[in-house]
C-alpha cells in the first residue's frame, strides 16, 4: 500500500512519463496491407464484420425490431432543444438580464458502468461582463469533477470581445460536494457552455440494475427511456452569476426529459430545459 | 503506393507505433490498429490536405480508428503482460521508472487502459506529443471545451483510482 499521495503535479509528470515511453522496436506495414489497398478490395475482417451487420439488419427488420437493433450502438447522436429560446449564435436583444440561448444533448455514450451526457448551452446578458459561474444541483446520480474558474476567465474575456452585444460566459466552477457535474466551458459558438453529466451506476441501485438491463438487450427502448427519465426528471441546476460590477443574479434551469416527442422511428429522446 | 507515402511510412511509423500502443496497451492490438490506420490513410490519401500537417492527420486517423473501433476490438483484451519479461521491458521503457515507482506505474498502466475510451483518447494526445488543448479539438473534432472537461475528468479518475480513491 503506497504511503503517499498522489498528487496533480506527480500525476501529470507520471503521465508525461509514460505517454513518452520509449519502445525498443517499430511496426512494419505489412505487404499485406499494402496489397489490399491496391486491390482496393476490403479486407476479410472488413467484410466479414459487414456481413454479420448486414445479417443482423435483416435479422432486425423481420423482426421489427430496428430500435433495438441501433441501440446496440454505444454512440449516438441525440439534439434537443430548449423551448422557446433563441436559435444558437443569435445575440439576445432582451431586458431579461440572462437567458439559456440553446441547448443540445450533443453526445451520448454508454461505458461499463456509467453513462456520459454532454450537455452543451449558452448563458448570455446583455450589458454585463459575467466573472464568474457557480452552480448546485438537486441531482445525486452524477460524480463531480471540476475544472478551475481560472482556466477559463482568459477566454471568456476573449469570447467577450467577440460579442459585442450579447456577452457570452465561458466560466464555470462547481461548489457541490459528491453530487453531480463537470462543468466546462466551450469557445464553440452559439454553444459556449458545455455540462457533462456523468450518470454513474455506482452511485445509486436502480441506476446499476437499469444499466445492466440495458446491457442484457432486453426492452433496449424502454430501459433507455427509463434511465432517460431517471437522469432528467425534475432535475434542476441552480446558476450563480457574479458580474464584473459585483452584482450577483440567480436562475434555476430545469432539464426534462420529453417523453412524448421521442419514438421508437427517431430514436431522438428529447431533453428540455426551462428557465425558471 | 507512391514514394511519397513511402516516405511518410517510413517518417511516422515509429511515433505511430508508440501511439498504438499507448492507445491500446498491449501488443497485439496496438499491431492491429497500426495497419488499420495506414490502411486507412493509403485509402484517404487523396483527402489529405498537404498544407496541413501529415503527423496529426495521421495520428487523427490513427485515434479515430481506436476510438470508433474500440467496442469490436481494441478493448477486448485485458492481459497487458503476458509473461514477467513483458512487464519488465515495459518498465524499463518508461524514463521515470525506479524500483521505488515501478507499481506506481503499473498501476496508472492499468488505471489509464480502464479509462473510458473519450477520456483515454484525450489524455494519450495530451501528453503523448504536447498537443495543446486546441489541437487536440482540431484534431478530433469536438468543441474545445468538451476536450477540457474530458481531459480534466480523466485525471480526476486517474488520481482517485492511484490513490485507491472511490471512482
Amino acid at each position: 500500500m503506497r504511503k503517499y499521495e498522489i498528487n496533480d503535479e506527480k500525476l501529470d509528470n507520471m503521465l508525461s512519463n509514460y505517454c513518452k515511453k520509449s519502445v525498443p522496436y517499430t511496426f512494419r506495414v505489412k505487404e499485406k496491407t499494402k496489397k489490399e489497398y491496391t486491390k482496393k478490395g476490403f479486407r476479410i475482417k472488413y467484410s466479414t464484420a459487414a456481413g454479420v451487420l448486414l445479417f443482423a439488419f435483416f435479422i432486425g427488420l423481420c423482426v421489427n425490431s430496428i430500435p433495438n437493433f441501433f441501440s446496440s450502438y454505444n454512440d449516438f447522436f441525440i439534439m434537443a432543444n430548449a423551448e422557446g429560446v433563441p436559435e444558437k449564435n443569435s445575440v439576445l436583444q432582451t431586458a431579461q438580464p440572462i437567458k439559456i440561448e440553446s441547448l443540445s444533448c450533443y453526445d451520448y455514450s454508454i461505458n461499463d458502468s456509467s453513462i456520459e451526457v454532454d450537455i452543451n448551452f449558452g448563458v448570455c446578458c446583455v450589458g454585463k461582463h459575467i466573472s464568474e459561474i457557480s452552480y448546485t444541483s438537486n441531482y445525486s446520480y452524477f460524480s463531480i469533477d471540476y475544472l478551475s474558474v481560472e482556466d477559463f476567465k482568459i477566454s471568456s474575456r476573449q469570447k467577450m470581445t467577440l460579442n459585442k452585444q450579447g456577452i457570452v460566459c465561458n466560466s464555470f466552477s462547481v461548489d457541490y460536494d459528491d453530487e453531480v457535474i463537470l462543468i466546462a466551458n466551450d469557445a464553440g459558438d452559439g454553444y459556449p457552455v458545455n455540462l457533462v453529466c456523468l450518470f454513474d451506476a455506482n452511485y445509486n441501485a436502480e441506476a446499476e440494475r437499469l444499466l445492466k438491463q440495458y446491457k442484457t438487450g432486453e426492452n433496449r427502448f424502454d430501459t433507455l427511456h427509463s434511465i432517460y427519465d431517471m437522469i432528467f426528471r425534475n432535475v434542476y441546476v441552480d446558476m450563480k452569476i457574479i458580474f464584473d460590477d459585483g452584482s450577483v443574479s440567480t436562475k434555476r434551469i430545469e432539464l426534462n426529459f420529453d417523453e412524448k416527442d421521442s419514438s421508437y422511428k427517431t430514436f431522438k429522446p428529447v431533453v428540455t430545459a426551462t428557465l425558471v | 503506393m507512391n514514394l511519397v507515402f513511402e516516405k511518410y511510412i517510413s517518417e511516422y511509423s515509429a511515433d505511430l507505433t508508440r501511439l498504438c500502443i499507448s492507445l491500446c496497451g498491449n501488443i497485439t492490438d496496438a499491431e492491429d490498429l497500426f495497419q488499420d490506420t495506414w490502411y486507412k490513410a493509403m485509402k484517404n490519401y487523396t483527402r489529405y490536405n498537404p498544407e496541413k500537417s501529415f503527423e496529426k492527420w495521421i495520428y487523427s486517423i490513427c485515434v479515430n480508428t481506436y476510438k470508433d473501433s474500440l467496442r469490436l476490438f481494441y478493448n477486448k483484451r485485458r492481459v497487458f503482460f503476458k509473461t514477467e519479461e513483458d512487464k519488465t521491458d515495459f518498465l524499463n521503457s518508461i524514463p521515470d521508472s525506479s524500483p521505488d515507482n515501478s507499481e506506481d506505474y503499473l498501476e496508472l498502466h492499468t488505471a489509464i487502459n480502464t479509462l473510458p475510451k473519450k477520456q483515454k483518447v484525450v489524455i494519450v494526445l495530451y501528453y503523448f506529443k504536447d498537443y495543446s488543448l486546441n489541437e487536440i479539438s482540431e484534431m478530433l473534432n469536438v468543441p474545445l471545451g468538451t476536450v477540457k472537461s474530458r481531459l480534466n475528468l480523466a485525471k480526476s479518475n486517474l488520481r482517485r483510482r492511484l490513490n485507491n480513491e472511490k471512482v
